[in-house]
């Protein structure tokens, strides 16, 4: 019986003693033996069949692998040879930090859309036809050494990859071409032009007092890890002052929803205002060392800020407001941009302002810029695109192989990559899938995903990280340098190359005993490329094995300083790139953003990230046109009807959206959706507004747009993550916020609630450690990493669009994202629900993450009549999934909403075609958690649940276990457990340190100093629940 | 009253004695007296019994009893890991590279490692898979004194492996059985015992 | 006003004549006042005879066309509502409307309702027997067969309600091999377990008892040898001894007591699966009286809809009379004045308490996205019962009809407001939602009609839907016994 009481999954997590390419069978296997008896199934154990001695103590025992993907240094956590988690790295010097992407990697890796092995694609004409390594290389090979080849690429930031392009080029004259579909060159062309060098340096937001950012995006984007340096001045009473953000923009992005201060600027006027700021410093205040420089004060001329200010429809002395604070924080204030905004045509004059606004504040000789970080802007608009596609056209090219890229889905419109394509004799996609581009091509030779390759990356700081495989390629795949460099080598590349591929035979004389080296060739190109470049040594040398072992551990080496960067002095020419005032934009613009979990649409088949909510506008699964609510009003919309709109030639038809404190005159639409060929799960999910992008001056616009928004006829639902967007805090005190002005008079304030009454339950009794968390709602941005962590290390299922739509989601934690409404008059019943233009047009944003609190005095607890959630002797709110039966009363009890419960099966498929008709939702889910090898990411020491069970936050019970699993080994007192033992995978992911979980009877324990810390807040009192949780209060600084 | 009332009375005693005791029983899980077939004879008496010495027909002393292996040659990590590990075959090709190459189920083991195949070993002792047991936490628990929890003599004061405490005697099983009940109540008799300790939270084994 | 020279049982009344007032005899009473006697029970003059006749005639014939009609309807929804529940089984709770926040929908909703409706039965038969109202005796039966299907049917939602059902017996606190694990006896899901299998049981010992002497009756009318076994069998071979009735009425009596305080109990239980809980709208002192209310309420609603019925199909009209009816249209006018004083007060307490929660969640519930359920509702139960003030209304056939109808279907709806409403916007507001029915909530609620009259149509064929004996009690012996005389004196007769 027993067996029967969970799921058969856990079956399929019971690999520890399996090898883990044997899971899928396995899987069957535990299948037919759960059903081979109910009282006493028989089960197999499989052992190894030859195990190597380093894996004995491995068994059952996550290992860690120090990487690095797209850049940012990661830590791989595995179980039995299956990357389960990626985490952050924990001792990060590059300062680079990770996006959703990274922690969503995982289900990139298992994705079963990949293609399996080389495909024969016939350039879409005919069904594409599996291949073979060997069919491919023999096809590539001659045409690379006849030359006329063209390698077009992503951004490659990888030194060994440059160096064998390098070679390869040398000898076969190949042509690299790289284009990163988000890159605008706005920003290298300023710094080029400014300081004759491209290189950016970073912001030190954590010295910087006050932050001003023209449509900056560095929260949206936080792969450069500013998010950090922001964060650490965020929370006022710490050591430092808080610093203050002021941000002007058109559509609220997840920055502007960030800052103090928020001023509705459309793109296109966004340069004018920001070079209008400059004046009022410059001229107006006679502040910074340009002040009395007659050239940029005539380059200024042009944008008087009353002039400005008019045409902005914003009030002059708003922008004089904000130049005297600037001009009174000199040496302790930065001026950011480089969002969406530089994108649009007027981005170089952003950019421009920007400069002359930094230079005008000091920013650069107060050090408030990291020139030890600066990085090179990674390269590549569509400039260089639209160059090859001439190419291409012109008949120059003869060969062509794509290398992650994917212009045909991404290139605007006007390029026609799609025809170019087709003048090339040969093309072949090194891609991992089949997707838009590698259909137009001859040949698909699938490049393995970082985590199962070798490779390598330039760091900030002068740091290079290895990226070393945690896992063997799970599909006949093969690692992009290790194809490239074979290539080569069969092309007569000589020299490393050549040496290369060599080093993969058996050496001449070898013992026939001995192991056989390493057969992947870019492994052996790498290490020499080290062994020559950085660490100075023969490969196969003990002292080299010995520091890139070191490597190897630690993820990165210190190489050697990078150039220092020039004088930050102006070049006077530079200046015209302020030009003239421009004319003042009429009518509607659009601006084309990133979406925010899926970036530029790459990992468009990935669940966890298309399941993702917007933390601003909360859709999931899609996207949508955003109108400024006033707009949205007029046009008598609702959300999710369609509207056209039309920019020059192109249109594209998608649902509307009332998005708070966007621009009367802007409308916004994020990249990266409409995928055609990305695979099962992202296929035709929301719009694909790439083609609405535009080429000006060389450069890719996707900002300031001209277009026309009409209705249609028509409604497509979108899949919304919240109910209600607008928070009433005086009656509902659920959000501790307050402004910097009223903490400093009571730092209690903002966490004023009702009190509760007596409790007639006698009181819980934690005799040793009892585990507490504490979330600093001033750290928090909002940027949803924790979601994702918790999803992969909790094994919590995708539901879907449309379980989304059914409001059935399943993460169990979640962002609450709120606009705070004004105070009411105290009528009863003065309502704020629907928004009203008062609050959504300059909204006030508040975040929540909000997870299971872990009540003292539970409510789910008293009304489970199966006894299935408990409360444990250290505080948890224990939920046991084979006991619970699924009555859904404590869902119903639960005040904050956070019981999740399987509505389906959701890690099985339901095939029955008969069924499937009867309800077109059934059997989805097999599609988008468990085909493939998708169970491989399962965390084993979590059940998967099954239909039919309640579940919800355990605050990582796994890893608690664990913890005191070890101080039992280790002979330790399980009474207190110190900081850091038990980290939660929200807490591991979160980049800002907003959440602090411990056992708060711990001695000297950080999370007990905050509950008791003037900021912490208890939601509902009233209702007499005592959470575990205590936020801290959101304080905006609001002081000038 | 007449007899044929009180026979039937009786009968449906008996019935619902049955009824009700068959299914407490059905409902108590206790898997105690499994007994598997392996797909290989393995005898643990023969490894990890004590020897046995004596005189063959050739009158040679062999030992006809186990050569008294510990169980944690093969079943490594108890003491490290919630696992207690199915040695992979390579730990038999140790010995039987050399040893025993005559015996017929020695030979089969040697077919499965030839084809390079793990062997397909039957679950014993089966917690079902909401149970997270975790064996070093078992084996390395002591109290405030310092000695192991778990009894190290059996209920006649013999000495006993620890492992024998929910394992039975394995090392005198020539096939072996599960010989405790093996199910829920079965794990808390011991866990409420105010000697031990042990945490009663649903967490210790459900997650 | 009728004056009647001669004893009124000289004429012989119809149920057309009925009045609905006391008739007054000639001459004057010993203190000078009229003369006054109710009007007959039993009309048309019926002899002990014909009663046996008109109620057992129902078991004897073949079953009429419009039997047939309604039985297939009735099984067609039945099958429905089967196979809506089979899907069920076979994929998860995931076909249904429910969600989160709204994690409770249409099963619960239902659940309540029919156990609201299983209360009038035993109300009828155990409480207005315990203040001896002689009237019941035309529709108690069938009440309480009634109350027995309505039981059935609700007790099917909590079962199925469940997302894994096959463990459901875990909700029966047995002695196992899991520590032992118990039930949680704090929560009141745990509560409805006992307090639902205790009425169900009491109701079903009651209904059968007043059952065995009529199903005597119908064994001595059984011509067919088998026909006799198996009804002598189901009537414990009853002979209609003195002491068979002595012992017969004591235990009526007895079960009577025992019954009428489950009336009670049983829906405050199942009012404390909201009020026991911290939800704004749930959470609610007022819940036991008001649910109880409600349920007499809607269970007499219901008992009027069957005995249209049964007056009409089965020309039952001497012995449901006009006056019946009547009383239940009093009877219903006055739970609906309650229920609906229940409404209101609900809203003076929201305002009165000063919680932001309690007030919003009143708010919302009358003005908010489920406004037209709340009027549903309070239009159904307060207001339109109210038309029951007037006697013409309350004797005429087809406004006691739709009247009943009306009602339950907001009742129907009351539930309906209190789940959802409450849980579809809670403290949170970012968690608030929608719900809505699926396609399968409405098969299963369809379906469990189809198994109530299924059920009750069955009733109907095999069993006296009438109490025989209790009816010839009340009669007047001189007219029973008068002509035919070849009817011989049934053993289920009173003496």
């Amino acid at each position: 019986m027993k067996r029967n009481e969970t799921s058969p999954h856990p079956e399929a997590l019971e690999v520890d003693r399996r090898e883990f390419l044997r899971v899928g069978g396995a899987l069957a296997a535990a299948g037919a033996l759960a059903s081979a008896g109910c009282r006493q199934p028989q089960e197999a154990t499989v052992p190894f069949h030859d195990m190597s001695e380093k894996l004995v103590d491995g068994q059952g025992q996550p290992r860690f692998f120090a990487s690095v993907l797209d850049g940012s240094p990661v830590l791989l956590r595995t179980r039995e040879g299956r990357p389960i988690l990626v985490a952050p790295s924990p001792d990060d010097a590059s300062g680079r930090g990770t996006t959703l992407r990274h922690h969503a990697a995982l289900m990139d890796l298992y994705d079963p859309d990949r293609a399996p092995g080389p495909v024969w694609v016939r350039r879409g004409k005919g069904a594409p036809v599996a291949s073979a390594w060997t069919v491919v290389t023999s096809e590539v090979v001659p045409r690379l050494a006849k030359g006329s080849a063209v390698l077009l690429t992503g951004p490659v930031s990888s030194p060994s990859l440059k160096a064998a392009i390098a070679e390869i080029s040398a000898k076969t004259g190949l042509v690299h071409v790289a284009y990163a579909p988000l890159e605008s060159d706005a920003v290298a062309t300023a710094w080029l032009r400014a300081f004759g060098d491209a290189r950016v340096p970073r912001p030190r937001l954590d010295k910087a007092d006050l932050v001003v950012g023209f449509g900056a995006e560095f929260l949206d984007d936080p792969s450069d890890g500013l998010e950090r340096d922001f964060a650490l001045r965020r929370a006022p009473g710490g050591g430092a002052p808080m610093s203050r953000f002021i941000q002007l923009e058109g559509r609220l992005t997840l920055t502007g929803a960030n800052a103090d201060r928020r001023i509705r600027v459309r793109d296109s006027e966004l340069a004018s205002v920001a070079a209008a700021v400059a004046h009022a410093v410059v001229i107006g205040q006679r502040a910074g060392p340009l002040a009395n420089d007659a050239e940029v004060a005539k380059a200024l001329a042009p944008f008087a800020p009353e002039v400005v200010a008019k045409r902005a429809g914003i009030d002059p002395s708003v922008l004089t407001g904000l130049a005297a604070e600037l001009a009174k924080a000199r040496g302790r204030a930065v001026v950011l941009a480089g969002g969406t905004a530089s994108a649009s045509p007027s981005g170089e004059t952003l950019e421009m302002a920007t400069l002359l606004l930094n230079l005008s504040i000091d920013a650069f000789g107060a050090g408030l810029f990291d020139e030890a970080a600066a990085e090179a802007p990674r390269a590549g608009g569509a400039r260089a695109l639209a160059a090859l596609a001439d190419d291409l056209r012109a008949g120059k090219v003869a060969t062509l192989i794509v290398a992650g890229a994917n212009p045909v889905y991404d290139a605007p419109a006007s390029v026609r990559f799609a025809e170019a394509l087709a003048k090339v004799s040969f093309v072949v996609s090194l891609n991992d899938r089949v997707d838009e581009t590698a259909a137009l091509a001859d040949f698909l030779a699938p490049a393995s995903h970082p985590f199962e390759s070798w490779g390598d990356e330039a760091l900030p700081r002068g740091l290079f990280a290895v990226q070393q495989p945690a896992i063997q390629p799970l599909y006949d795949t093969k690692g992009l340098l290790d194809l490239l460099v074979a290539w080569g080598a069969a092309a007569g590349v000589p020299g490393a190359v050549a040496a290369a591929v060599a080093a993969t035979a058996p050496a001449p004389g070898a013992a026939p005993g001995a192991p056989a080296p390493n057969p992947n060739p870019g492994w052996h190109y790498l290490r020499a490329h080290w062994g020559r470049t950085l660490l100075g040594r023969e490969p196969g040398t003990p002292a080299f094995e010995a520091a890139w072992n070191a490597v190897l551990r630690d993820g990165y080496l210190q190489g050697p300083a990078p150039a220092a960067a020039p004088p930050r002095r102006l070049a006077v020419p530079a200046l015209a790139l302020l030009g003239s005032l421009p004319e003042a934009p009429a009518g509607l613009e659009l601006q084309l953003y990133p979406h925010f979990a899926l970036r530029d649409g790459r990992g468009a088949n990935n669940g966890w990230l298309q399941e993702f909510p917007d933390p601003v506008t909360r859709i999931s699964w899609g996207g949508a046109v955003s109108i400024a609510p006033r707009r949205f009003d007029e046009m008598k919309l609702a959300n999710g009807d369609l509207v056209e709109v039309k920019a020059g030639e192109a249109t594209l038809i998608a649902p509307a959206y009332r998005h708070a404190g966007m621009h009367h005159d802007q409308v916004a639409i994020p990249l990266g959706l409409g995928r055609s060929a990305c695979g099962v799960i992202g296929n035709g999910i929301g719009p694909n507004a790439f083609p609405l992008r535009a080429i000006s001056g060389g450069r890719t616009v996707s900002a300031g747009i001209p277009v026309t928004v009409r209705r249609v006829t028509g409604r497509e639902e979108l899949a919304f993550a919240q109910g209600s967007d607008v928070i009433d805090r005086d009656r509902r005190p659920l959000v501790p916020a307050t402004t910097l002005t009223a903490f400093e008079k009571d730092a209690k304030a903002g966490t004023e609630q009702a009190k509760g009454g007596p409790s007639a339950w006698p009181e819980h009794r934690f005799p040793d450690a009892r585990w507490a968390m504490a979330i600093d709602l001033s750290k928090c941005n909002g940027c949803g990493k924790c979601v994702i962590g918790c999803q992969a290390e909790n094994n919590i299922p995708v539901v879907g669009r449309r379980g989304v739509l059914d409001r059935r989601e399943m993460s169990w934690i979640r962002i609450d994202r709120y606009y705070d409404a004004p105070k009411k008059d105290g009528r009863w019943g003065a309502e704020v629900w629907d928004g009203p233009l008062a609050v959504v047009e300059e909204p006030q944003t508040l975040f929540t993450p909000m997870l299971c609190q872990h009540c003292e005095n539970a409510p789910c607890e008293t009304v489970c009549p199966f006894v299935a959630t408990m409360h444990s002797e250290d505080g948890l709110n224990q939920q046991i999934y084979n006991r619970c039966v699924g009555t859904r009363y404590c869902a119903n009890n639960c005040p904050f909403k956070v019981r999740r419960f399987n509505f389906w099966e959701y890690s099985t498929a339901k095939t029955s075609a008969l069924f499937r008709a009867l309800d077109r939702r059934i059997g989805r889910f097999s599609d988008l958690n468990t085909r493939g090898l998708m169970q491989m990411k399962n965390n084993p020491e979590v059940t998967v649940r099954g239909r039919g069970v309640m579940e919800k936050c355990s605050f990582c019970i796994q890893r608690i276990r664990e913890a005191r699993a070890a101080a039992t080994r280790a002979g330790r007192k399980k009474d207190h457990f110190a900081d850091g033992v038990v980290v939660p995978a929200c807490m591991e992911a979160c980049p800002t340190g907003a959440i602090t979980f411990g056992d708060i009877h711990a001695p000297g324990s950080r999370v007990a100093a905050l509950a008791a810390h003037p900021r912490a807040m208890k939601l509902l009192e009233a209702t007499g629940v005592k959470p575990s949780i205590s936020y801290l209060t959101k304080v905006r600084h609001d002081k000038a | 009253m007449s007899r044929r009332k009180t026979s039937v009375r009786i009968l449906a005693l008996v019935v619902g004695l049955v009824v009700t005791g068959s299914l407490a029983y059905g409902l108590s899980n206790a898997r105690k007296g499994y007994e598997p077939r392996q797909p290989i004879l393995f005898r643990h008496t023969r490894m990890a019994g004590d020897p046995v010495w004596a005189r063959n027909e050739k009158g040679e002393m062999v030992n006809t009893g186990g050569f008294g292996i510990p169980c944690v040659y093969c079943h490594t990590m108890p003491y490290k890991g919630r696992h207690s590990t199915v040695p992979s075959t390579v730990v038999c090709m140790n010995c039987h590279g050399t040893v025993g190459l005559s015996k017929e189920w020695v030979l089969k083991m040697k077919e499965y490692w030839d084809r390079g195949e793990p062997i397909p070993w039957v679950k014993v002792h089966d917690l079902p898979d909401f149970v997270y047991y975790d064996h070093s936490a078992h084996l390395n628990a002591r109290n405030e004194k310092g000695e192991l929890k778990l009894p190290v003599k059996d209920a006649e004061g013999r000495p006993m492996v620890v492992c024998e405490n929910c394992h039975g005697r394995v090392a005198q099983m020539e096939i072996v059985r599960v010989t405790t009940p093996f199910n829920m109540q079965w794990c808390l008799d011991c866990h409420r015992k105010p000697e031990m300790k042990a945490s009663t939270d649903c967490v210790t084994c459900h997650r | 006003m009728t004056r009647l020279e001669t004893s009124p049982y000289a004429t012989v009344m119809d149920d057309g004549q009925l009045t609905g007032h006391p008739i007054v005899l000639a001459g004057k009473g010993p203190y000078g006042g009229d003369l006054e006697v109710d009007e007959p029970l039993v009309t048309g003059g019926k002899t002990w005879a014909e009663v046996d006749r008109d109620i057992c005639m129902h078991t004897e014939q073949f079953p009429t066309k419009r039997w047939w009609m309604a039985f297939a309807v009735a099984a067609t929804a039945l099958a429905i509502g089967t196979f809506a529940m089979l899907m069920l089984f076979y994929s998860g709770m995931g076909i249904l409307g429910i969600n989160r926040p709204v994690g409770w929908g249409s099963f619960i909703i239902n659940f309540v309702f029919w156990i609201g409706i299983g209360h009038a039965g035993t109300l009828i038969s155990a409480v207005l027997y315990l203040f001896r109202q002689q009237w019941r005796t035309g529709i108690n039966r069938a009440a309480e067969a009634m109350t027995l299907f309505a039981v059935a049917c609700a007790g099917i939602f909590p079962i199925i309600h469940l997302g894994r059902p096959w463990f459901a017996y875990w909700l029966v606190p047995y002695p196992n091999a899991r520590g032992p694990l118990w039930v949680n006896f704090n929560s009141p899901l745990a509560w409805d377990i006992f307090a639902i299998s205790t009425y169900g049981l009491v109701s079903l010992a009651f209904w059968y008892i007043g059952l065995l002497p009529d199903l005597a009756t119908v064994r001595d009318r059984a011509t067919h040898p088998w026909r006799k076994k198996i009804y002598n069998a189901m009537s414990f071979g009853w002979t209609g001894s003195h002491r068979a009735w002595r012992h017969y009425e004591s235990a009526y009596m007895i079960l009577a007591a025992f019954a009428t305080p489950l009336v009670f109990s049983v829906h405050t239980i199942v009012s404390f699966d909201f009020a026991t809980s911290i939800l704004p709208g749930w959470h609610t002192t007022i819940f036991p009286p008001y649910f109880v209310i409600g349920a007499i309420f809607s269970g007499f609603a219901m008992v009027i809809t069957l005995m249209t019925f049964m007056r009409g199909y089965f020309g039952l009209t001497n012995y449901i009379t006009t006056n019946h009816m009547e009383a239940m249209a009093k009877i219903l006018m006055l739970t609906g004045l309650l229920v609906g004083f229940a409404y209101s007060t609900e809203f003076f307490m929201a305002w009165y308490s000063g919680s932001e929660w309690e007030g919003f969640v009143f708010k919302n519930r009358a003005f908010g996205p489920y406004g037209w359920a709340y009027a549903i509702m309070f239009t159904c139960n307060a207001i339109v019962p109210q038309i029951f003030w007037w006697k013409k209304m309350r004797r005429h056939a087809w406004v006691l009809f739709v009247v009943s109808i009306l009602v339950n279907v907001g009742m129907w709806f009351e539930r309906y407001v209190i789940v959802v409403t409450s849980l579809h916007r809670d403290f949170l507001p970012s968690s608030w939602g929608m719900y809505a029915l699926t396609r399968w909530d409405y098969m299963i609620l369809l379906g469990s009609f189809g198994l109530f009259f299924t059920l009750f149509l069955l009733f109907v064929r095999v069993l006296p839907v009438i109490a025989i004996s209790e009816v010839k009690g009340v009669m007047d012996p001189k007219v029973a016994r008068s002509a035919p005389t070849d009817a011989a004196p049934a053993a289920g007769m009173r003496r």
